[in-house]
C-alpha cells in the first residue's frame, strides 16, 4: 500500500499522519510486577479520517491516547507523526509536533484552570507557541470562540461560569487554537448529559468538515463511536481484538468481544425479543494476564486451543483485522439495528468459515 | 400548586393492574438559595403510584430532580433540602412526615434501596458478612447464626462466586460488578416491598452493566422497583412504565413501549433523537439545543420552552400534565399520533 514518495527521511506510512507500531506500554505494579497496559497496538489515522478506540474501563485506550501524546514512555514501539519517528523525541524537539497534534480530555473540569478566563485559557497554547501579538490572540480568541458556538463575551468569564457543554467547547477551542491537523478525544462526551453530548459530537464532526482534522476518539459507548467513526478498533486487556470500517465491525463482528459488547450496549428501541450474550465474570487483571487469548475466561464459544495459544490479529479482509481462532462463530444479535443490509465483504466471509486447523 | 391532576393515577392504572403500593401525592422538595426571593424547587409537584410487580422508570438528566425523588422516598434527602408539600403513602401509611426511629423501618425494611457507587453505599471498614447481617439483625427476629446464613444466601441469590468466604472479605476486595451485586444483596435482604435501585449500573462497564441489568431483570422480575436512570436504553432494557422528568418535573409518562415508539413531550422526544443508535445510515445526531435551568434560574411557565422547537406564546403558562391522546404529558403542544400522519 506505501508507496515511496520523494521524501527519504520518512518513516511509518505515508498514507497515515498518526500512527503507532506496535505500541506497548508497561506500568510498574506493587511487588515488581509489570502492569501491561497496552501491549502491540499498532494503528493509523489518515488525514481527515476519525478513528475510534473502544474498550472498557481498563481496556487501555486512554493509555494509548496519554503515549501518542508523549505522556508516556513506551516500552517498545514507535510513534509517528507525518512521516517522523516522534518516540524519543525531547521537550524542545516536540513543540513543532505538539502544535499540530492535540488533546481533548474527558473532563472539562478538571481540564481547566478554575482561575483563569477563558481567553487565557484559549491563549495559553498560542503563547507558548509565540503565535502573534496581543491583538492577534485576542483576534483568534474571539475566532475559536465563535467556531465553537460560544459568545465572544465568554472570553472574559472563568470556567464555572459556564455548564459541563460549555466548558467542553472551551476546552475543544483550546485544542484548536494552533489550526492543528490532528486531534485525540479521549472520552470527549461521556461526562456531559445525553442531550448535551449530541451537541458536542456534532461540533466535532462540523469542525473535522471544515478543518480536515484527523480524528482519534477514545470512548466506551459503541453506538457513539459508530456514530462518528470512520474506522473502529476495538480493544481488550491492552491488546487490539477487532479492527476495521465502522459499518462493518458493528453489522458483521467478527470477534466474541464485540459481539458481545454490542449486545450489551442499550439501545432505546422497543425491545422485543432481543437476544443477549452476557459475558460471565469481570476483565482480568492487566498484571496477571490469562494465557492463550486473553479473552477466553470470558469467551462463551472458547475451546482449548484457545486457553493455550494466543490468536494472531489477522487481516480478513481490506483494513479488517480480528484476533480470534473461531472469528464470525459467535451470531450477532442482529436482529437489533438497522444494518442487516451491510454486505459481507469477501475476506470477511471467508472468515466466517472455521479457520483451518481448528 | 396542585396543577398535577389525579390523572397520573388513572394514567397508572392502564399499564398494570397490580395494587399501588406506594403513592406520590403533589411532593415538593425545596432547598433555599441564599440572596434569592424565592427557593430551588428541586421537585416540583410530582405524583404517580407504583403499582405491585412493576419496574418504573425515572428518566431525567442531571438535576431534573429524579434522584431527589428517590431520596424524598427514604426520607433522606439532604439537608438543607426538605419536603416542603405533598405527601408520599406506601400501602396506606403515610411515610413522608414519620419521626426518625419509624423511618428507619421503613428503610431496608419496606424500602430497599441501591446506589449508584457502592463504595459510599458500603462501609469500607467493615466486612460485607457484618454489613448485611447487621441490617437483618435490626429487621428481623433471628439469631445472630441464622443472620450468617441468610447473609450468605443473599450474596450466593446474586451470583456472587464463592459467597461464604465473601462475608469475611471487605468491600474493596471486590470488582465494581461484584460491589454492586452486594449493594443488591443488602437491599434485598429483608425482602422489602419496594426496590429503588439509583443509577444502579451507570458506573460500570457494558459488559458489567448488562449482567447487572439481567440481575436485577431475572431476579427482580416480580419486584416493584423504581430505577431511576439518565440512559434511556437501561430503562427500555427493564422497565414497563417510565417517567420522564425534566426541571423537577414529570413531563411525560407512558408505557415504555408507548414512549419509545411515539414520544408526545418534545423533550422525550429531543432526548430520543439525541441519543446515537446502531444505525448504517448514520443520521445525524439532533442536539437539543442550550442546556436545562440550574438552581440558579427561576423557570416561569414551561421550563423546557427555552429549549424547544415547539415553543408558541403560550407556553409562558405552567402545562399541566394531562391526557394528550393516550399518554400523560405536561405541554401545551404535544406531538401527537394524529398530527404526526399529516
Amino acid at each position: 500500500m506505501t508507496e515511496t514518495t520523494g521524501a527519504t527521511d520518512r518513516v511509518g506510512n505515508d498514507e497515515f499522519l498518526l500512527e503507532a507500531e506496535n505500541l506497548r506500554v508497561t506500568f510498574r505494579a506493587p511487588g515488581g510486577r509489570k502492569l501491561h497496559a497496552v501491549d502491540e497496538i499498532s494503528l493509523g489515522v489518515r488525514p481527515r479520517e476519525t478513528v475510534g478506540l473502544v474498550g472498557e474501563s481498563g481496556s487501555g485506550k486512554s493509555t494509548v491516547a496519554l503515549t501518542l501524546m508523549r505522556a508516556h514512555e513506551p516500552e517498545g514501539g514507535r510513534i509517528i507523526f507525518d512521516g517522523q519517528d516522534i518516540t524519543h523525541l525531547n521537550y524542545k524537539e516536540l513543540m513543532p509536533v505538539r502544535r499540530r497534534l492535540q488533546m481533548v480530555f474527558q473532563d472539562p473540569y478538571s481540564s481547566l484552570d478554575p482561575r483563569w478566563s477563558i481567553r487565557r485559557v484559549i491563549s495559553e497554547p498560542l503563547k507558548a507557541h509565540k503565535f502573534g501579538t496581543r491583538q492577534q490572540i485576542n483576534d483568534r480568541v474571539a475566532e475559536l470562540l465563535e467556531q465553537v458556538g460560544l459568545p465572544a463575551d465568554a472570553a472574559n468569564r472563568v470556567p464555572s461560569q459556564f455548564s459541563g457543554g460549555q466548558r467542553q467547547r472551551i476546552a475543544v477551542a483550546r485544542s484548536l487554537a494552533l489550526q492543528p491537523s490532528a486531534l485525540i478525544a479521549d472520552e470527549p462526551v461521556s461526562s456531559l448529559d445525553v442531550s448535551i453530548q449530541a451537541q458536542i459530537i456534532n461540533l466535532l464532526r462540523d469542525l473535522q468538515d471544515r478543518l480536515h482534522i484527523a480524528l482519534l476518539i477514545i470512548a466506551h459507548d459503541l453506538a457513539l463511536v459508530h456514530q462518528i467513526s470512520d474506522r473502529i478498533i476495538v480493544m481488550y486487556l491492552g491488546e487490539p481484538v477487532e479492527e476495521g470500517p465502522s459499518d462493518e465491525v458493528v453489522g458483521r463482528p467478527q470477534h466474541p468481544y464485540t459481539v458481545a459488547l454490542l449486545s450489551a450496549t442499550p439501545v432505546p428501541e422497543p425491545g422485543g425479543d432481543r437476544k443477549r450474550i452476557v459475558l460471565t465474570g469481570d476483565p482480568p487483571s492487566p498484571i496477571f494476564r490469562p494465557n492463550g487469548c486473553r479473552f477466553h475466561p470470558r469467551c462463551p464459544i472458547a475451546q482449548d486451543r484457545c486457553r493455550v495459544e494466543k490468536p494472531p490479529l489477522k487481516e480478513i479482509g481490506p483494513g479488517r483485522k480480528v484476533s480470534c481462532w473461531f472469528a464470525g462463530q459467535l451470531e450477532a444479535p442482529r436482529d437489533l439495528w438497522a444494518l442487516k443490509d451491510v454486505p459481507l465483504p469477501p475476506g470477511v466471509e471467508a472468515a466466517r468459515r472455521p479457520s483451518e486447523g481448528a | 400548586m396542585s396543577v398535577v391532576t389525579e390523572g397520573t393515577a388513572d394514567a397508572a392504572r392502564t399499564a398494570a393492574s397490580g395494587e399501588t403500593i406506594l403513592s406520590v401525592n403533589d411532593l415538593v422538595v425545596e432547598f433555599p438559595r441564599p440572596g434569592q426571593p424565592t427557593d430551588f424547587r428541586a421537585v416540583n409537584g410530582v405524583s404517580f403510584d407504583l403499582r405491585q410487580g412493576e419496574t418504573l422508570g425515572l428518566v431525567g438528566e442531571s438535576g431534573s430532580g429524579k434522584s431527589m425523588t428517590a431520596l424524598s422516598l427514604l426520607g433522606i434527602v439532604p439537608a438543607p433540602g426538605k419536603i416542603i408539600e405533598g405527601s408520599i403513602n406506601l400501602r396506606d401509611r403515610r411515610i413522608d412526615n414519620l419521626p426518625v426511629n419509624e423511618l428507619r423501618k421503613v428503610r431496608g425494611n419496606d424500602i430497599g434501596m441501591v446506589f449508584q457507587d457502592p463504595m459510599t453505599g458500603l462501609n469500607p471498614v467493615r466486612s460485607i458478612g457484618s454489613q448485611l447481617t447487621e441490617s437483618v439483625l435490626r429487621h428481623q427476629d433471628v439469631s445472630k447464626q441464622e443472620a450468617i446464613e441468610l447473609a450468605f444466601h443473599a450474596l450466593d441469590d446474586v451470583g456472587i462466586p464463592s459467597a461464604r468466604e465473601r462475608l469475611e472479605g471487605f468491600p474493596h476486595e471486590l470488582s465494581g460488578g461484584l460491589r454492586q451485586r452486594v449493594m443488591i444483596a443488602l437491599a434485598l435482604i429483608n425482602h422489602p416491598e419496594v426496590i429503588i435501585a439509583d443509577e444502579a449500573t451507570t458506573a460500570l462497564d457494558a459488559t458489567i452493566q448488562a449482567q447487572i441489568l439481567d440481575l436485577l431483570r431475572e431476579r427482580l422480575s416480580s419486584a416493584t422497583m423504581i430505577l431511576i436512570t439518565h440512559d434511556m436504553g437501561v430503562a427500555a432494557e427493564i422497565c414497563d412504565r417510565i417517567m420522564v422528568m425534566y426541571a423537577g418535573r414529570i413531563v411525560e409518562t407512558g408505557t415504555i413501549e408507548e414512549v419509545l415508539t411515539s414520544p408526545r413531550h418534545p423533550y422525550t422526544v429531543g432526548l430520543l433523537s439525541a441519543v446515537p443508535k446502531f444505525d448504517i445510515r448514520r443520521p445525524k445526531l439532533v442536539p437539543i439545543p442550550g442546556i436545562p435551568p440550574t438552581a440558579e434560574d427561576i423557570v416561569r411557565g414551561c421550563p423546557f420552552a427555552p429549549r424547544c422547537r415547539f415553543a408558541e406564546t403560550d407556553c409562558d403558562q405552567r402545562p399541566p400534565l394531562e391526557y394528550a391522546e393516550d399518554r400523560l404529558v405536561a405541554c401545551w403542544h404535544p406531538r401527537l399520533a394524529s398530527e404526526r400522519k399529516k
